[in-house]
């Protein structure tokens, strides 16, 4: 058998893979600081018709996260400055505030992770919840996003940590999630592209605004979102 | 720690398929590779929280760890080989002839069982670089060993693959 013949055959080997959502529970127990390896036991368990309900889309995903960390950043901007215009001289009455948005804020950060958190246990334990504990989710966030209205200071410290318990959320996928989020993503990016519009960027965070305007101008909402977060990432650094 | 694991997803999503690959090729089971390749990137994930600073090529760092756990797991519970029922539902394969799938099969099968008689050091060699397309460098970076002493390794590695599959025909 010449070399060729005998590296062609070996290279069918190339097709095995993993299971997908064996891939998606893994993930979410690294990041859950869970040292307990994958109960296989359990994924097993999980009939066909489950785990078709179950098909992760890891940049779907991923990008769900971002949009929400990037929807709150933007609510957070935007009550930012219009709060520096704001007549608010009452010091006393606007620390009073402060320390009831932020218990406010604090507890719907909690319940956010919660239902996040029940989602997961869902996803492997009670498949038939799976409905509900999506709409938990979705109520708890918007919670959250009027929550943060009330006090914007704490918004991007809050952004980023819902943004890690979302990677909780890269279990599972649901068509509705994408439909809305479509949407949102486009929103998103239309006032977070006016915003770096207005600012000074370093020559490789333009490069990257380019990059995301052009793939906008695609429609390609979600790829923006990623795009321009990475400035945002950046100007963190700075 | 939030760039941290933004990071460390990018590489998950980067390697699992690779690190899984690897991993299911020495042990023939899909539910100790999952095992293992878990506890892979559970243990790359604490060093990379850790150490990121001192960590220099991420691929080499975490292919170590997967060698390492697959002797432990050798050492462990003997060389007894665990042949895994459900083969055909590892492979990604287009064919819906079913006769081409059951001849596919069948390759997969025996390559497997050839692939894992040959000595480790060319299995791994193999693997890296007929399957993950890595370079001989790249290579030699996760071996610590010459370029030159890879390549060769490389040749043997196929020689003996050949003669484990004469012998299966």
């Amino acid at each position: 058998m010449e070399d060729k013949q005998l590296i062609s055959k070996f290279q069918v080997l190339k097709g095995i893979k993993p299971r997908k959502d064996w891939v998606v529970l893994a993930k979410s127990e690294i990041f859950n600081n869970n040292a307990n390896v994958i109960d296989n036991k359990v994924i097993n368990k999980i009939t066909y018709k489950e785990t078709l309900a179950y098909i992760f889309n890891s940049v779907f995903n991923r990008k769900f996260a971002y949009g929400l960390a990037a929807f709150l950043f933007i609510v957070a901007g935007i009550a930012g400055f219009s709060m520096k215009y704001n007549l608010i001289n009452d010091a006393e009455k606007a620390a009073k505030e402060s320390t009831a948005a932020l218990v406010l804020i604090k507890d719907n950060v909690e319940t956010f992770k919660e239902k996040s958190q029940n989602l997961i246990d869902v996803v492997k334990n009670r498949p038939q919840d799976f409905s509900l504990a999506i709409k938990e989710v979705n109520d708890a966030a918007k919670n959250l996003t009027e929550a943060i209205e009330k006090d914007p200071k704490l918004a991007k410290g809050v952004a980023l940590e819902i943004r890690d318990s979302a990677t909780l959320l890269s279990i599972v996928s649901e068509s509705e999630l994408e439909k809305t989020s479509d949407i949102l993503y486009k929103t998103i990016d239309e006032q977070m592209i006016k915003d770096l519009d207005k600012t000074i960027l370093t020559e490789e965070q333009q490069e990257v605004f380019n990059e995301a305007k052009a793939l906008y101008g695609q429609g390609k909402y979600s790829d923006t979102l990623e795009k321009i977060l990475l400035i945002n990432g950046s100007d963190s650094k700075n | 720690m939030d760039n941290l694991n933004e990071q460390f997803s990018h590489i998950y999503d980067q390697y699992i398929e690779k690190i899984y690959r690897f991993v299911y090729l020495k042990v023939n089971s899909q539910e100790t590779a999952e095992d293992i390749t878990s506890k892979v990137f559970l243990k790359g994930w604490e060093s990379y929280k850790n150490q990121k600073s001192k960590i220099k090529n991420q691929r080499a760092f975490l292919y170590q760890i997967a060698r390492n756990m697959v002797t432990d797991h050798y050492r462990e519970k003997g060389r007894t080989k665990m042949v895994s029922a459900d083969v055909s539902s590892q492979i990604i394969d287009t064919r819906v002839n079913l006769y081409e799938k059951a001849v596919l099969n069948a390759d997969i099968e025996i390559v497997k069982s050839a692939i894992q008689n040959i000595k480790k050091d060319y299995q791994d060699v193999l693997i890296w670089h007929y399957l993950e397309d890595m370079s001989t460098e790249q290579i030699s970076d996760i071996l610590n060993k010459p370029a030159g002493t890879v390549r060769v390794m490389i040749h043997r590695g196929l020689k003996c693959l050949r003669d484990e599959l004469r012998g299966e025909a």
